[in-house]
């Protein structure tokens, strides 16, 4: 028992080497593959909208299904943009366009513009774990796709 | 703690520190991986509703004569590219270029000028006989309210503006004849000491050596395009574009870029930092495809109402034709009936 400092150093060592490190590496690959399919899910869902040019709300709830069967809990919004051209008052014979925020989202137009937005709510296992481990912040998720309706 | 404890536990303190090092730039490079996913989808999206916008506006002036022929404005495929873009990135599309003249000198420091100019160095619009290239072009103004670059002195603006139409062309390297190519693949125009002639293809050039076909059409309206956009990139930034740019005339497992075959909008975007500190580019082409309609002729023969394509029907007949429809199915929704007289 003549070396007890080194021998407790090399067994915290030989934990955080062999658990923690192995551990957070998988949680952190764990959390992007997540974040990248919620995309891919977003990307099909845009896709769904864009080139069907009509939702239902089957398809708002198979997407809120989809998007909730990965790691993150996130909350997605879908809004859709009408496009409104208009006569511009400051120069005869030319219009300008512009889009606006429409109520309805069952109902779409070709040339309205879709934006689904997905952003994470709270902490996630994984974050809170790097966090604890390696005090490494891993930024909220939120990604934005939008789309014109063909 | 004894001296060979101590060095012995340098080895995992390295490992450890390597760990960390290790976690950092995987992170780095995933996170760099998910904007770059991010900005190829968002210009994907963008150039796919430009080419919509652009083809669904206003009056294509198409006819049958000359096929794929049709007149489009390249502004709007520019501002809808930018609209869905910052679009996909929450941003909003504001043009403060649109406040009245007399308001004074107007900066371009909106949204739609901050991807004009930090983002955007090039933007094609190819369409039927030839094609648009949007880019920043520096124009001496005296006392006039241009769009300015920021930190540009009065009177000099940077605005981005498309050349004139540049058509496709082919030179005869044996005898200098011009020829101006098309996307209808069927015919294009020939200058020859200063005459003007429609040339159907395929022709012989070159001497009688070389026979120009529909490929050899796609291949040089590409190329054309390619090169154009070389030259305005090598030209856009300083000391020169490193990379290479090559747009392929048929679409391949190799290659997996499409060719340009229709009315087309090509851009490239570089050093985007919108949402990360990483300067990504990525390039995107989109295009459409313009296609001949059969038309369905709707008669009455024999008393009964049928339809038929009418390309089939026999000469003379025309006269009898009610209305057209231009599917089957809406044919029969009218009321007539399939004519298998014809029609087989």
């Amino acid at each position: 028992m003549s070396d007890i400092v080194g021998k407790v150093l090399s067994i915290i060592l030989a934990f955080i080497l062999l658990c923690i490190a192995p551990l957070s590496m998988v949680t952190l690959m764990e959390e992007l593959a997540d974040r990248r399919s919620i995309m891919n899910e977003v990307a099909n869902f845009v896709d769904e909208i864009i080139d069907s040019k009509s939702l239902t709300q089957d398809n708002l709830a198979d997407f809120y299904i989809a998007i909730a069967s990965y790691g993150p809990v996130v909350d997605a919004k879908v809004v859709r943009y009408v496009r409104e051209i208009n006569p511009d008052p400051l120069s005869a014979g030319t219009t300008y366009t512009s889009y606006v925020v429409a109520d309805n989202m069952f109902q779409w137009n070709q040339g309205d513009l879709v934006k689904v937005t997905v952003n994470q709510i709270g902490v996630t296992g994984p974050q809170r774990f790097i966090m604890g481990t390696i005090g490494l912040v891993l930024s909220e998720f939120d990604y934005t796709q939008a789309g014109r309706i063909r | 703690m004894n001296r060979l404890t101590g060095m012995i536990l340098v080895v995992p303190l390295f490992f450890l520190v390597m760990s960390f090092l290790l976690y950092l730039t995987m992170l780095n490079d995933e996170l760099e991986r998910l904007e770059q996913f991010r900005l190829t989808k968002s210009i994907n999206y963008a150039v796919d509703a430009a080419v919509d916008e652009m083809i669904n506006t206003g009056d294509l002036g198409m006819d049958y004569v000359d096929i794929k022929k049709m007149t489009v404005d390249p502004r709007v495929a520019l501002d809808t590219f930018i609209s869905v873009f910052l679009l996909n990135y929450d941003l909003y599309y504001s043009d403060r270029s649109i406040v009245p003249q007399n308001l004074g000198t107007v900066y371009g420091d909106d949204n739609k000028n901050t991807v004009l100019y930090q983002y955007l160095p090039v933007f094609i619009v190819a369409v039927y006989d030839g094609f648009y290239v949007f880019e920043e072009s520096k124009l001496t103004t005296t006392g006039g309210v241009g769009l300015l670059k920021q930190g540009i002195e009065d009177g000099v603006s940077y605005p981005f503006v498309a050349t004139p139409k540049l058509p496709y062309t082919y030179r005869d390297s044996y005898n200098g004849d011009l020829y101006a190519l098309n996307l209808g693949l069927e015919n294009c125009i020939k200058l020859s000491n200063g005459s003007m002639t429609k040339v159907d293809l395929p022709f012989t050039c070159e001497n009688g050596t070389k026979v120009f076909d529909v490929t050899e059409n796609k291949v040089y309206i590409n190329q054309r395009v390619s090169d154009e956009m070389m030259y305005r990139l090598d030209k856009h930034f300083e000391g020169g574009f490193t990379s290479n740019f090559y747009i392929p005339y048929e679409m391949t497992t190799i290659t997996s870029v499409n060719a340009i075959e229709g009315p087309t909008v090509l851009a490239l975007l570089r050093d985007v930092d919108l949402t990360t500190r990483y300067k990504l580019s990525s390039f995107a082409i989109g295009g459409s495809e313009v296609e001949n309609q059969r038309m369905i002729a709707a008669y009455n023969r024999d008393g009964k109402d049928r339809y038929a394509y009418h390309d089939l029907l026999p000469a003379g007949f025309t006269s009898y034709v009610i209305e057209m429809f231009t599917t089957p199915m809406e044919a029969a929704e009218a009321g007539y009936y399939h004519d298998e007289l014809y029609m087989n």
